[in-house]
């Protein structure tokens, strides 16, 4: 297949994805509410945490509720709300009868990378609008800006690469369900692991640049490692 | 071979190499000094820095010092590699290695990575702000 | 000399349905004159079954470019399943589906990118419009779908003016046009139609009649699955799917 035709078919999926997500707000709409009772919750409970400050066994103060541990909750609220949304482009195309067209018109490798094109688009939005009111109600710091970034964008990218992976084989399984924990926990707790390892740096007194590169690149690593992986075994997954 | 699939195996083995050396460090286990000598394995211990026992050979690029844990056991730590800059200010750290045995029957946490762990600035940032608030430390 | 005269002459004919030279093919209506630069579809000895249950077996076909194909069989026997095989959407229990342009295999996208399909469960986005399904799908042929093309497209299905519709919108006579012009964007030298003038009214089956006269004409070769008596009589060939 042509460079040009797997591309123009990548990017037309996205425009349609997109389009009728913007006509819908399926995606979007679950996402949105999801994270937003959450972000609630959490105002709700911050007004009692935020003071709190505990000494550990060696005599130094710490707070109850540091930033790594902020990052945390932001980071199992992007969790849910990629599986909550994200998982939406691929069941739909499969209970709707759509996904005959695909395969008669694009390569496997097309529809991975469109419907990839789009999780990523739609859960950098998510990102976008809830990251800084979470910082604003829990008063989450920035921490190292080099190591903040990476992981906001890097782990934005191995989500939605590990959502857009467990979303392809569910819509094509009948125990979605299972196969949804089987395969989407063990990606997730690598991710959760980085991320959080990461988390820590960001916001330690002294950052290094041998640990900026291993634990942010770590995380794009880790992304490029799912999305490579699925793309070479996606087929399997997609034709009958 | 497939020259795509031939790419794509080539880019999933160095991905792969990567993400296993970040999570590596991750995946030692955090201990105090009393486990780490009975496992004998690669291990995290994490605790106080004895600043009036630390020494650093500029020769050897060794960096040696003991290390108390928070049941108050020591253990002397012998640091492979550049000295942490931090390392003179900081409280306390988390040393990656080894115990070994040395040949007078002591044992040496031998350690080629190290985090010294300086109370959070954004701690400190926060909690100053408390302390003004509420008057205490 | 004569081969190069021939090539010469076909570059200038290749967007006509103009059909200057013919050659002899043997196939299973015997000799047939068919134009040059064509479609050859095999079928041997296919066979498929769902879990323990056959559908079909030994099914065999050797069509040439110009024919039109009615696949028959009562209901269950596996026509729209027979058809999937052909598109390349299911992979057969036995037996084999070759599809070869001059004599030359066609595989992988290049086949993908000459075959063209309509079927009940071949489903449409109701969230968008007709003309934007069009769109979609003319992109993923590598086409440039301008307002034009898409306009000339749904006239040709008998849907003009309605292209701005929403096709959650649209009836089930209406779905089954625009389903007809999907399938026939990038003018398709393999054409599969599963029960193609279902739903349809008397004007929209007289389209489906015209559809499959051009692409006979054009040289393509068209698939029918069928259980209506006026589709069973578009086929030059009968092709009987049962168990045997």
């Amino acid at each position: 297949m042509s460079g040009s035709l797997w591309y123009q078919q990548a990017v037309a999926l996205w425009r349609k994805d997109l389009r009728a997500e913007l006509r819908t707000r399926v995606a979007l709409g679950s996402m949105g509410v999801f994270a937003l009772a959450s972000l609630m919750l959490i105002a709700l409970s911050m007004l009692s945490l935020k003071d709190e400050v505990f000494v550990d066994a060696l005599g130094h103060s710490h707070l109850a509720w540091d930033n790594p541990a902020k990052m945390a909750l932001l980071w199992v609220l992007f969790c849910f709300a990629a599986f909550a949304g994200l998982s939406h482009s691929f069941v739909h195309e499969e209970s709707t009868g759509t996904a005959q067209n695909l395969r008669l018109f694009m390569s496997a490798h097309a529809v991975y990378a469109g419907k990839l094109f789009f999780n990523f688009t739609v859960l950098g939005a998510i990102m976008l609008v809830i990251t800084p009111i979470y910082m604003l109600l829990t008063g989450m710091q920035v921490g190292g800006i080099m190591v903040f970034v990476p992981i906001m964008v890097w782990g934005g990218m191995s989500l939605a690469a590990v959502a857009t992976t467990v979303a392809a084989l569910a819509s094509r399984a009948h125990t979605s369900g299972a196969l949804f924990g089987a395969i989407g926990l063990p990606m997730l707790i690598v991710l959760l692991v980085l991320i959080m390892q990461a988390a820590k740096l960001c916001y330690s007194a002294h950052i290094d640049t041998i640990s900026i590169v291993k634990d942010t690149g770590g995380l794009l690593s880790y992304g490029i490692l799912i999305i490579t992986l699925s793309a070479l075994s996606f087929h399997f997954v997609w034709e009958d | 071979m497939n020259k795509a699939v031939l790419i794509g195996l080539l880019i999933v083995s160095g991905a792969m190499g990567f993400t296993l050396w970040a999570f590596s460090s991750s995946m030692t286990p955090y201990v105090d000094i009393h486990q780490a000598e009975q496992m004998g394995t690669r291990v995290q211990v994490r605790g106080k820095i004895l600043h009036n026992t630390a020494h650093w050979s500029f020769t050897k690029h060794t960096l040696n010092f003991m290390l108390e844990d928070s049941h108050k056991d020591e253990i002397e730590v012998v640091y492979h590699g550049p000295k942490p800059e931090s390392f003179d200010t900081a409280p306390e750290t988390a040393a990656t290695g080894i115990v070994q045995k040395q040949p007078d029957g002591t044992l040496v946490l031998e350690s080629s990575s190290m985090v010294v762990k300086c109370p959070s600035k954004y701690d400190d940032e926060t909690k100053s702000a408390l302390r003004g608030a509420y008057g205490k430390a | 000399m004569k081969i190069s005269l021939i090539i010469k002459q076909k570059q200038v004919n290749n967007h006509s349905h103009f059909i200057p030279w013919q050659q002899v093919v043997r196939t299973q209506t015997g000799l047939r004159l068919c134009p040059l630069n064509t479609l050859r579809l095999q079928i041997s000895n296919l066979g498929h079954r769902y879990g323990g249950r056959k559908l079909f077996q030994g099914v065999n076909l050797d069509a040439a470019a110009g024919t039109v194909v009615a696949v028959l069989g009562t209901n269950g026997t596996g026509k729209s399943t027979f058809l999937k095989i052909v598109a390349g959407l299911l992979t057969p229990w036995q037996g084999t589906v070759s599809l070869s342009l001059d004599g030359a295999a066609l595989t992988g996208e290049k086949r993908r990118h000459i075959i063209g399909m309509t079927a009940p469960d071949m489903a449409l986005y109701q969230e968008l419009s007709g003309a934007e399904n069009l769109e979609f799908f003319a992109s993923l042929r590598g086409l440039n779908p301008d307002t034009a093309m898409l306009r000339s497209s749904l006239e040709k299905v008998g849907l003009k003016g309605r292209g701005r519709d929403l096709v959650s919108d649209y009836s089930s006579g209406m779905r089954q046009r625009l389903r007809l012009a999907v399938a026939q964007l990038g003018s398709p030298r393999l054409l599969l139609l599963d029960e193609p003038s279902s739903n349809l009214d008397a004007a929209g089956i007289e389209i489906v009649e015209s559809v499959l006269n051009q692409h006979r004409e054009a040289g393509h070769i068209v698939l029918i699955a069928t259980n209506a008596p006026h589709e069973m009589e578009w086929g030059d060939v009968h092709l009987q799917v049962a168990q045997l």
